[in-house]
């Protein structure tokens, strides 16, 4: 699967054409660690240092994920701006999780294991290190992907995750219902679409 | 690709279908997913338990 998507360039006040992919490969993840990590290990040590709470993630691996790749129950998802990844997302379409809030509690659904934007598109960190973000909308057209997957096995849309506190706000605005804190998830805030929140957020975002 | 199923398979097969809302290509493919997984932690050594929260009781799942 290859779509082409249109991201906001904050740089160029303007869109910018993007492409997301699901043939994610290893390369994928060491071009993460070598080129995403130093940025926001600089980052967090400049919120660090002024006392500022530090990115939840900023320990991740993705090569450690690599023995999912090739997985019937998993999908990569990566995008690409400007020959450069931008986004990494690992997908889980087994039944590791079900809808949690009552209005469709039990029913299937595609998990959202892990997503990450690149953090020069994340102005907090790039406001940090004296700069200016770069691209909007990455974690949008990523949750668009995971939408699109839940449609096409014929989940209707249905997407659960558990949320870091600092992506808290992002899932409200686009429109994900907040459940439960998870004690078995670090006590993770959990999230979900359902059939008709996921349309309405597919539309919004065009 | 044409698949023999026997009437109770196909029973079974449609029943979780009309459950699900699924169509019979969506469900066998899921079902392919979920083989898949467990076969491959099975494969590795690993065991897979289902739990049951309330009793707190745990079984092997055993998959030929």
């Amino acid at each position: 699967m290859k779509a082409t998507v249109t991201l906001f360039d904050r740089l160029a006040s303007g869109e910018s054409k993007a492409e997301v992919f699901d043939d994610v490969s290893l390369v994928d993840f060491v071009e993460s660690q070598d080129k995403w990590r130093p940025v926001l290990w600089a980052a967090a040590n400049i919120l660090r240092l002024s006392g500022q709470a530090l990115p939840r993630y900023k320990h991740w691996d993705w090569r450690t994920k690599k023995d999912f790749l090739g997985r019937l129950d998993v999908t990569f998802f990566g995008l690409k701006a400007a020959g450069v990844l931008q986004g990494l997302m690992k997908v889980d379409t087994g039944t590791t999780e079900r809808c949690r809030t009552e209005a469709q509690k039990g029913q299937e659904l595609v998990y959202v294991d892990y997503v990450e934007t690149a953090p020069w598109n994340i102005q907090e960190y790039m406001e940090a290190l004296g700069r200016s973000a770069w691209l909007a909308r990455v974690g949008v057209r990523l949750m668009q992907a995971a939408v699109q997957l839940s449609i096409h096995n014929e989940l209707k849309g249905r997407v659960g995750l558990h949320s870091l506190p600092d992506a808290e706000g992002f899932y409200s605005k686009i429109g994900m219902t907040a459940g439960a804190r998870d004690p078995k998830k670090q006590n993770l805030l959990w999230f979900e679409f359902s059939p008709e929140s996921a349309k309405t957020f597919m539309e919004t975002y065009l | 690709m044409t698949l023999m199923l026997t009437d109770k398979e196909m029973d079974a097969l449609e029943r979780m279908s009309a459950t699900k809302d699924m169509t019979k290509a969506a469900l066998i493919r899921q079902a392919l997913r979920l083989y898949q997984a467990l076969d491959e932690r099975l494969s590795r050594g690993d065991k897979v338990y289902v739990e049951d929260e309330e009793k707190k009781e745990k079984a092997e799942l055993v998959v030929l």
